[in-house]
């Protein structure tokens, strides 16, 4: 999987295509039909979906107290996971890709592991570690912070699982530009903050608008580590993929409802990330 | 203020010093891959030698040895480094990219971009002022670029072929613009390409293998050059050999009588006229002073100043046929080497026209 964003190639030069090159024609025959398949695998159960939608009371039901403060739960957690995604996820791509270091690879992979490891053991991990009885719960139970089973919680279950999309995103792109308009920079005199400020951060700034957008669905769509480390208290922890999965049994329609409404924000927010890169090459 | 270097870098092969008088412009001349971009780097402060010294007037560039190690970062020393390719910041406007060091030195926007249009007016830039470096040429980016190098107000000025990535028409405008710019600046130019060196440097020193072979002002360097590698990108025939009473006697016995004799510099040697017979000399020529002849069947070539060659190069020209051959170059005409023309591996006889060569002092090697 490359989670590269699409316009993580900097050159302006390259990102223009050519509309007399026959670029379809280089693709073998066999393989449009397989990509149609894929597109399907993804469109016929959104479709499936979207017939089973009461649409009588669709309003009524998002806008059920339950689902209205599940709603709300899932903005604010989503937003701050994501603000945190940007403050650690910046540095973290900068320095795997401007730093050489001991164990680089091993960071590298590290890093990954959020996106590899099922987010019930990722959650199960963040309670052994800030849990009441984790290896740091009783220092910040000293301190007295509790965070497990808090909003904190489920901030910390979706900034740990997003945090890989925003890393990736960023990595790949500076690594593939390199840091020779750094050193440009440098021998115009800039010193290193005013370079990072007036280069380094505008260069990199589509490729953090598509991390961050996809820092943020992924923190909307955060399920397994949420009830395991923050469990499922409305209000208070109960997210919208919660409230989804608890309506299943008792109310099957309000379930349907508001899983169409998380589909509408995730197409919303994709279509925001990926409609930047035609912005950009029509300037 | 001069600038003297040395650096080594062992991964690189290079093990190479210069030294840039004040005010004057050193061409790096040498092929690609000799070195000449990581010494300029070295001086920028963007790859770090294995060991060197450089010293800018009275104060220290850097200092990397086996005991000291200060090695500023690029924005902490006062050079300027302008590349083959214009690396203008996509994100600025020309005027904005101008104004960029201007800026990082602390002056506020209105009085950055005012200077900076100064110097877009400098290289005949101004109407690209509001322009995105996407919408350039690459003749234009590489003015804007001069501009913005410029704007730093750099001691020393390092230009890394800053020609080579142009396509003919711009290069010979940008070549223009350089000399104008180069006039009375400090400044080194890499490139590999002898008329760079010879319109826009003052001085040249000549890179091969890692390590400067010679150096000198650049016209004397390139007429009279006193490495084999010098003589082949200035396009002339060079022949190593001893002084005699009249000439020249080269390695194959052959001898020459009644050429120029000429003074070496950089030291005004004006009395190799009065050289002694026996002194290392070294004979050159323009290849339009060589006339090729082909071996005849009747044994070996007879007449003054012919000399017997195999031909180890070939080159097609508009109008003739250039061969290397024994350490000369010629030009043979297409209409009379249409039917005979030699290919490489063949013996054939070069008549030097005496009055056309010149022959100077053979110095020890740098």
């Amino acid at each position: 999987m490359t989670l590269a964003p699409p316009d993580s190639s900097d050159s302006p030069t390259t990102r223009r295509r050519d509309p007399n090159a026959a670029s379809a024609s280089y693709v073998p025959p066999w393989l449009p039909p397989l990509a149609v398949v894929g597109a399907l695998l993804i469109l016929v159960p959104l479709v499936a979906m979207a017939t089973r939608v009461d649409w009588a009371n669709f309003g009524a039901l998002v806008t059920s107290d339950s689902a209205v403060a599940a709603l709300a739960l899932s903005l604010r957690t989503s937003l701050a996971a994501t603000a945190l995604c940007i403050v650690l996820g910046v540095p973290m791509a900068i320095v795997l890709a401007r730093v050489d270091f001991p164990l680089k690879s091993l960071a590298r992979t590290l890093v990954l592991v959020p996106l590899v490891l099922p987010p019930v053991v990722g959650g199960l991990a963040l309670l052994y570690a800030f849990g009441k009885r984790g290896l740091l719960g009783g220092t910040l139970d000293l301190l007295g912070i509790d965070i497990a089973f808090s909003t904190t919680a489920v901030v910390l279950a979706q900034t740990f699982v997003a945090l890989p999309f925003m890393v990736l995103t960023l990595e790949s792109s500076l690594r593939a530009r390199g840091a020779r308009f750094e050193g440009v920079a440098a021998t115009l005199g800039a010193r290193r903050g005013y370079a990072f400020r007036h280069v380094t951060w505008p260069l990199m700034w589509p490729a953090l608008v598509a991390g961050t957008v996809l820092c943020f669905a992924r923190a909307l769509g955060e399920f397994g580590a949420t009830i395991t480390f923050a469990g499922s208290l409305e209000g208070v922890t109960r997210t919208v993929p919660l409230e989804i999965y608890l309506q299943r049994e008792v109310d099957p329609d309000a379930a349907v409802a508001l899983s169409l409404l998380l589909i509408v924000i995730a197409l919303v927010i994709v279509g925001l990330a990926y409609r930047r890169p035609a912005n950009r090459s029509a300037r | 203020m001069n600038l003297t270097a040395s650096a080594t870098i062992a991964a690189r092969g290079l093990d190479a010093n210069i030294t840039v008088e004040a005010g004057r412009t050193l061409a790096l001349l040498g092929p690609n891959g000799s070195g000449k971009s990581s010494l300029l780097g070295v001086l920028a402060g963007l790859l770090r030698p294995d060991a060197g010294s450089a010293r800018l007037g009275e104060s220290e560039l850097f200092e990397v040895s086996l005991s000291d190690a200060r090695w500023p970062r690029p924005d902490e020393r006062p050079i300027g480094l302008l590349g083959q390719d214009p690396m203008l910041f996509p994100h600025l406007s020309a005027l904005d990219n101008a104004a960029f060091p201007l800026r990082a030195a602390g002056a506020s926007r209105s009085d950055a971009r005012e200077a900076a249009l100064t110097w877009l007016r400098a290289v005949d830039a101004e109407s690209l002022a509001a322009s995105r470096p996407g919408a350039l040429s690459g003749g234009q980016a590489q003015r804007v670029a001069i501009a913005r190098a410029l704007a730093a107000e750099p001691a020393v000025l390092l230009l890394d072929e800053p020609l080579a990535a142009l396509d003919v028409d711009a290069a010979v405008t940008i070549r223009a613009l350089l000399a104008t710019v180069l006039r009375g600046r400090t400044a080194i130019l890499a490139t590999h390409n002898v008329v760079d060196a010879s319109m826009l440097a003052d001085d040249i020193a000549v890179l091969h293998d890692g390590g400067i072979v010679e150096t000198g002002p650049t016209r004397d360097v390139l007429a009279r050059p006193q490495h084999p590698f010098t003589a082949r990108m200035a396009g002339r025939g060079l022949i190593p050999g001893v002084r005699t009473q009249t000439g020249i006697q080269l390695p194959d016995g052959t001898a020459l009588a009644g050429v120029s004799f000429a003074s070496n510099t950089p030291t005004a040697d004006a009395a190799f006229d009065d050289a002694a017979p026996g002194t290392d000399a070294l004979l050159t020529v323009r290849p339009a002073a060589v006339r090729v002849t082909l071996p005849t069947p009747v044994g070996p070539p007879s007449g003054p100043n012919a000399i017997t060659a195999t031909v180890t190069a070939v080159e097609t020209h508009a109008e003739s046929l250039r061969i290397w051959a024994g350490g000369l170059i010629a030009d043979l005409d297409h209409e009379l080497a249409r039917d005979q023309a030699p290919t490489i591996g063949d013996t054939v006889t070069l008549h030097v026209d005496p009055a056309q060569a010149v022959v100077y002092r053979a110095l020890p090697p740098q």
